[in-house]
C-alpha cells in the first residue's frame, strides 16, 4: 500500500471506476493514465489555495505578479480554510483542484503520506536547503509564527505571564481558546501537556486541565480573526492565538496585546505544498521558490510579522523583535511533534466533542 | 377504426406523457442533484474509515452497518440529535408565536403593506455572516441588549446571550421568521374579512371571532409554515456554527466536522442519513396530524 | 315605536360622504328595502346599523336603545351577506349553531333550535345536510344556511346585503318568495339592501330609493313606482319617456307643455309655468292604427321606427316629429309578432293624469 490514491487507497480498480462515475471519487481511466505516462506540464495557469486575509494580500503583491510576469500565466487564488482544501484534494487527488496549497503545521503530513501532496525536496526547490529545520517538516515552510496569549488590556489589568493565567477565576466567562478543529487547537493540547508535565505526549494531564477551564470559556475560536473579533467586541478578555496577527491588529489601533508566556509560546509554521498530480508543475515549483526568496520573505515579515523561514534572510528593528526570528528564538518555542499530533487528532476531536462542547 | 385508435393513442399521450414531459426537467434536476447524491451518501455510510498513525485516511470499502451501530450505541450522537430536534421545534414554536401577529397585521395592512413586507423579508437581503456579526454586536457582552438590561436594572451582570444555545435560538429564529410569516400571511390574506363580520354579527367578540374562525382557517398556513421552518432549522448550518461559538453541536455541524474535519466520510454520510430519516419521520407524522385540519373550499 | 331609527346619520370616508345626514325609521315587523345604484350608500347604511362602521355624525337606535359605542357583537342583529360568508371550516350544523355556541346555549336547546332553523329555511329534508360543508352545497342551499344561521339567534333585526345577487334568475325568484313568506311568518323587522328594483318592489313594505348618501324617496312600492318624488327615483325604477319644455297656461282649461321637439302636450294643472319636465311610463301609452282610445285626453300621430318582441309585451319605438317615444303593448293574443311594422303610421294616446311630474 503506497497510499497513492488518497481516500481511494484501498479501492479496487472496479470500485475505483465506480466511485469516479458516481462523482465522489477520482477521475478515472485514460486521463489519469495519460498523466502517469507522459506528464502534462502546462505553464498557462496555476491555482493556489490559501486562507483569506493578509497572506493572499501579500502574495498578490509579491509572488503572484512576479510569477505571472515571468511566465505570462494567470494565477488564480482560491481562499478558504485548510480543512476545505484538504477535503477538496482528497475528493479528487488525481485531478487536483489546487496546484499549490497553503497549509499550517502538520496538516500536510497525512496528505503527503496519502500521496496527494509532494514530499518536499531540495532537488526540486533549491531554497529548501536554506530553510530552518522546523520549516522542512510538512512541505516548504514559508513563514514562522507562534501562539501565545492575546488579551484585552482594558479588561485584563495585570499582564499575564504564564499559560496558567488562563485559569484565573477573574476571567470566568471571558476566555476564548482555539477549537480542537483548528491547527492552533490541536497544537494547544500537547503544548499544554508539555507545560504541565514536560512531556508533550502526556495529553491526558492536559485534557484534565482543559476540563477545569471549561466553565471559564466564552467560546472556541475558529481562527485568529475570530478571536480578535470577540476581543474587540469586549465579550472575550483573554485568548490563545497567533502573535503575528495580534501585532497586526494592535498596529491598526485595536486595544489588544500579546504575551509569550514564560513557559514558552508554541510554534505555528506556515507551509506551502505542491499537489502531487498537478498539471502545472513548473509554475507550482516556481511559485514556491519565489515565496521562499527574499522579496516575499521580507514582505511577510514587515507586513505580517511572520518570521522568515529562510535562514539567509536577516531582519532588524521592531520586526526582528516581534517576529519569530532566528534559530535561537525558534529553540525557545515549544516545538511540537506534528507526526504525533496528526496521528492523534481524530481521537482528540472526538474527546473534544464529547467533553468540551 | 384507425382514426379512433390514433385518437385513443393521442389521448393516452396527453394524459400520461404530457404530465411526465411537464415534470421531467425538474424531476431530472431533482434526481441528479438530490436523489443520486443521497443514495451515494447512503452507500458511503456503509463503509468505514481508518486513520493511519500519521493521520492518513484509509477508506474501507466493505459494506457493514458499523456506522449505524456506532450511532445507536452512542449517547453522544443521540444527544446531538435530540438537541437538534429540540432546537428546531423550539425555533418553530418561537416562529409561530412571533410570526403569527406579524403575519396577521401584514394580512390586514393596506397602506404600508409593501414596506412591511420588505421589512419582513429584510433578513434575506443580508448575508448570513454579516447578519450574524450584527447579532454579535447586539447580543454581546457589551451589546445593546445587555446595555439595556443593565441600564434598566433588570440584571446586575451582563447575561450571556451569544455563543450558547440562546444565541443559536435567536439567530435561527431570526432567519426562519420570514418563512413562517410569508406562508401564514398568504393563508390569512385569503380569509374573507366578511367572515369576521359574520362571526361578530352572530355575537362573537373579537377574541372569539379569532379563535373560532380566523385561527382554525389559518391552520393550513400554520402547519405549512411550521413544517417549512422545522425542515429548514433541522439542517441549518452557518448560523448555529457562528452563533454557537463552537460550543454547541447540532447534527449539521457534526456532519460537517466528521466529513471535513475528521475526513470520516462514512460517518458523516451515516449522520446525514440519520438526520434525513428523522426529519422525514417528523414531517410525515405532522402531515398525518395535519390531515385532520384539512378543509377544501 | 320604530324598531330601528337613524337620526341624521352621516358617514364620511375621507372627504367622501357615503351617507349624508340620513334619517329613517323602520317599524316593528316591517320589511324595508334600501334600493339604489352601486355607490349610493345603501350598504354603508346597513353596515352602520350592524355596527361594522361607526357613524361620523348622528345616532342609531335599535328598539329605542342608542347603538353608539355598542360593538356589533352586542347588537341583536342577524346579518346575511352578499357572498353568504359561511364558515368554510364548519359544517352546516356548526355554522348554524355558531351564534348559539357563542351564547353558551345548552346542548339540548341548541340542537332543537338548529333543527328548527334548518326546517324554517327548508333544509331539513336533504340527506345528511347538517354534516355537509359549505363548499358541498349549491348557491341556494348556502343562502338558506346563511339565513338559518342569522335567524337561529332570534335577532331583533334581520339585515340582508344583496343576498340573492349570486343566484340565477329562477332560483332568485323562488328565494325571494320564500324570504317574504318567512319574514311574514316570524314577523322580524328586516332591512334589505338591493340594486334590483323589481326585487325591492316585490318584497318590501316600503322602499327607500337612495342616491349619493341620501334617501330620494321613501314609500310603499306602488307609490315609488307611480308617484316618484324625484326624477332620479322615477328614472331608476322602471322605464319612462321624458318630455322637456316650457309649461304655458292658455286661456282654456289646463296647461300645455311645449316640448323642445315642438310638441304640445296636455299636462296636469298644478304644474307652474316655466321650464318643466314630465315623464310617461311606456306601458301607459296606448298604440292604435287610427282612432284614439277612449279615456285618453292626449293623442299624437307618429311612425313606428322599431319593434322589439319581449315575450310578455312588445316594445315599439315611435317617432313623433324628431322625438322617439317608447311604447309597451301587452302581449294579449296568440297573434303574429306585433301588429305594426316599422314605417307604419300609428296613433299614440294617453291620459295626462298618468304623467309623472317629479318635484325635481
Amino acid at each position: 500500500m503506497d497510499g497513492r490514491d488518497g481516500l481511494g487507497m484501498a479501492f479496487s480498480r472496479r470500485t475505483f471506476l465506480k466511485s469516479a462515475a458516481l462523482g465522489l471519487g477520482v477521475v478515472a481511466g485514460d486521463r489519469a493514465g495519460l498523466a502517469r505516462g507522459g506528464e502534462v506540464d502546462d505553464t498557462s495557469e496555476l491555482v493556489v489555495g490559501v486562507w483569506g486575509g493578509a497572506i493572499p494580500k501579500i502574495l498578490k503583491k509579491t509572488v503572484i505578479p512576479d510569477l505571472e510576469a515571468r511566465y505570462r500565466c494567470k494565477v488564480y487564488v482560491k481562499e478558504g480554510t485548510g480543512g476545505d482544501r484538504m477535503a477538496i484534494l482528497r475528493a479528487n487527488p488525481r485531478n487536483p483542484a489546487f496546484d499549490v496549497v497553503h497549509l499550517a503545521d502538520g496538516e500536510a503530513i497525512p496528505l503527503i503520506k496519502e500521496g496527494i501532496l509532494e514530499e518536499p525536496s531540495a532537488r526540486v526547490i533549491p531554497e529548501f536547503a536554506d530553510l530552518y529545520p522546523v520549516a522542512q517538516i510538512s512541505g516548504y515552510g514559508q513563514g514562522l509564527s507562534d501562539v501565545g496569549i492575546a488579551y484585552s488590556p482594558q479588561k485584563v489589568k495585570e499582564r499575564p505571564t504564564s499559560w496558567l493565567d488562563l485559569w484565573n477565576p477573574a476571567y470566568k466567562g471571558h476566555v476564548v481558546i482555539p477549537s480542537m478543529k483548528t491547527t492552533q487547537g490541536s497544537s494547544f493540547l500537547p503544548a499544554l501537556a508539555k507545560v504541565l508535565t514536560g512531556d508533550q505526549r502526556n495529553v491526558e494531564a492536559a485534557k484534565r486541565k482543559l476540563l477545569e477551564l471549561k466553565p471559564s470559556i466564552l467560546a472556541y475560536h475558529r481562527g485568529t480573526s475570530h478571536a480578535l473579533t470577540m476581543l474587540e467586541q469586549g465579550d472575550a478578555w483573554i485568548s490563545v492565538t497567533i502573535g503575528a496577527y495580534v501585532y497586526q491588529a494592535r498596529d491598526k489601533g485595536q486595544p489588544v496585546d500579546f504575551v509569550r508566556p514564560k513557559e514558552g509560546s508554541f510554534s505555528l509554521i506556515w507551509f506551502i505544498d505542491i499537489a502531487r498530480h498537478t498539471r502545472h508543475r513548473t509554475l507550482a515549483r516556481e511559485y514556491v521558490r519565489l515565496a521562499l526568496q527574499a522579496k516575499a520573505q521580507r514582505a511577510f515579515a514587515e507586513e505580517m510579522y511572520l518570521g522568515p523561514s529562510n535562514r539567509k534572510i536577516a531582519l532588524s528593528g521592531k520586526v526582528a523583535e516581534l517576529a519569530v526570528y532566528g534559530q535561537q528564538e525558534i529553540d525557545r518555542l515549544i516545538n511540537l511533534d506534528w507526526m504525533f499530533i496528526e496521528g492523534q487528532r481524530p481521537s482528540w476531536i472526538q474527546w473534544w466533542n464529547q467533553h468540551m462542547v | 377504426m384507425a382514426g379512433s385508435i390514433a385518437e385513443r393513442v393521442y389521448h393516452l399521450k396527453r394524459s400520461r406523457w404530457s404530465v411526465l414531459a411537464g415534470v421531467l426537467p425538474i424531476l431530472s434536476v431533482y434526481v441528479a442533484l438530490l436523489v443520486i447524491p443521497m443514495l451515494l451518501l447512503g452507500q458511503f455510510s456503509l463503509y468505514r474509515k481508518l486513520t493511519g498513525e500519521m493521520g492518513q485516511v484509509v477508506l474501507i470499502r466493505e459494506v457493514s452497518l458499523a456506522n449505524y451501530a456506532k450511532f445507536l450505541a452512542s449517547p453522544f450522537y443521540f444527544r446531538i440529535l435530540k438537541d437538534t430536534l429540540v432546537m428546531a421545534l423550539t425555533v418553530t414554536g418561537l416562529c409561530v408565536l412571533l410570526g403569527y401577529p406579524v403575519a396577521f397585521s401584514l394580512s390586514r395592512a393596506r397602506r404600508w403593506k409593501g414596506i412591511l413586507y420588505l421589512l419582513v423579508l429584510a433578513p434575506f437581503f443580508v448575508s448570513v455572516v454579516i447578519r450574524t456579526y450584527g447579532w454579535m454586536v447586539i447580543l454581546g457582552h457589551n451589546g445593546l441588549v445587555n446595555w439595556l438590561l443593565l441600564a434598566s436594572g433588570l440584571v446586575t451582570a451582563p447575561v450571556p446571550l451569544i455563543y450558547n444555545y440562546t444565541g443559536i435560538l435567536i439567530g435561527v429564529t431570526h432567519i426562519m421568521l420570514p418563512y413562517m410569516v410569508i406562508t401564514l400571511e398568504a393563508v390569512l390574506r385569503k380569509i374573507d374579512r366578511s367572515l369576521i363580520e359574520a362571526a361578530q354579527g352572530l355575537g362573537a367578540n373579537p377574541w372569539q371571532a379569532f379563535s373560532r374562525v380566523i385561527f382554525p382557517l389559518s391552520l393550513p398556513g400554520l402547519v405549512a409554515g411550521s413544517l417549512l421552518v422545522f425542515a429548514l432549522s433541522v439542517s441549518i448550518f452557518t448560523t448555529p456554527s457562528l452563533m454557537g461559538g463552537g460550543r454547541i453541536h447540532l447534527m449539521s455541524t457534526i456532519i460537517y466536522e466528521e466529513t471535513m474535519g475528521q475526513v470520516n466520510w462514512p460517518s458523516g454520510a451515516m449522520l446525514a442519513w440519520v438526520l434525513l430519516v428523522t426529519t422525514l419521520a417528523v414531517l410525515g407524522l405532522s402531515q398525518l396530524a395535519a390531515r385532520r385540519f384539512e378543509w377544501r373550499r | 315605536m320604530a324598531d330601528v331609527r337613524l337620526a341624521e346619520v352621516s358617514k364620511w370616508f375621507g372627504g367622501v360622504r357615503a351617507v349624508d345626514a340620513l334619517s329613517l325609521e323602520v317599524a316593528q315587523g316591517e320589511f324595508l328595502s334600501l334600493l339604489g345604484p352601486s355607490g349610493c350608500g345603501k350598504t354603508t347604511v346597513l353596515r352602520l346599523i350592524a355596527g361594522f362602521l361607526d357613524p361620523t355624525a348622528g345616532e342609531i337606535f335599535i328598539r329605542g336603545r342608542s347603538m353608539a359605542r355598542v360593538p356589533p357583537f352586542r347588537r341583536s342583529i342577524g346579518m346575511v351577506f352578499q357572498n353568504y360568508s359561511l364558515f368554510p371550516h364548519l359544517n352546516v350544523y356548526d355554522n348554524v349553531a355558531f351564534g348559539l355556541r357563542i351564547r353558551k346555549i345548552g346542548h339540548r336547546t341548541l340542537h332543537e333550535a338548529v333543527t328548527e332553523a334548518l326546517k324554517l329555511v327548508r333544509l331539513e329534508g336533504i340527506e345528511a345536510v347538517e354534516r355537509r360543508f359549505p363548499h358541498e352545497l349549491s348557491g341556494g342551499q348556502q343562502q338558506r344556511v346563511a339565513l338559518a344561521r342569522a335567524l337561529v339567534i332570534r335577532p331583533e333585526v334581520l339585515l340582508l346585503d344583496e343576498p340573492f345577487g349570486a343566484l340565477d334568475k329562477k332560483l332568485r325568484e323562488q328565494m325571494q318568495l320564500e324570504l317574504k313568506g318567512l319574514q311574514r311568518e316570524i314577523g322580524i323587522t328586516t332591512i334589505f339592501v338591493t340594486h334590483d328594483q323589481e326585487e325591492a318592489l316585490i318584497l318590501s313594505d316600503r322602499v327607500a330609493v337612495m342616491r349619493a348618501g341620501r334617501i330620494e324617496h321613501l314609500g310603499p312600492p306602488a307609490e315609488i313606482y307611480e308617484r316618484p318624488r324625484t326624477r332620479f327615483a322615477a328614472d331608476f325604477i322602471g322605464r319612462s319617456n321624458s318630455f322637456q319644455g316650457r309649461v304655458v297656461r292658455d286661456a282654456g282649461p289646463g296647461a300645455l307643455l311645449h316640448t323642445d321637439e315642438g310638441l304640445a302636450i296636455k299636462v296636469p294643472e298644478e304644474l307652474p309655468e316655466g321650464p318643466a319636465e314630465v315623464l310617461l311610463r311606456p306601458e301607459q301609452i296606448a298604440i292604435s292604427a287610427t282612432a284614439p282610445t277612449s279615456g285618453a285626453d292626449t293623442v299624437v300621430a307618429g311612425t313606428v321606427a322599431d319593434v322589439m318582441y319581449l315575450g310578455t309585451h312588445v316594445k315599439y319605438d315611435v317617432r313623433i316629429g324628431t322625438k322617439l317615444v317608447e311604447v309597451f303593448e301587452q302581449n294579449v293574443g296568440g297573434g303574429p309578432k306585433g301588429r305594426y311594422a316599422p314605417g307604419d303610421r300609428v296613433v299614440l294616446s294617453w291620459r295626462s293624469a298618468d304623467l309623472l311630474c317629479p318635484r325635481e
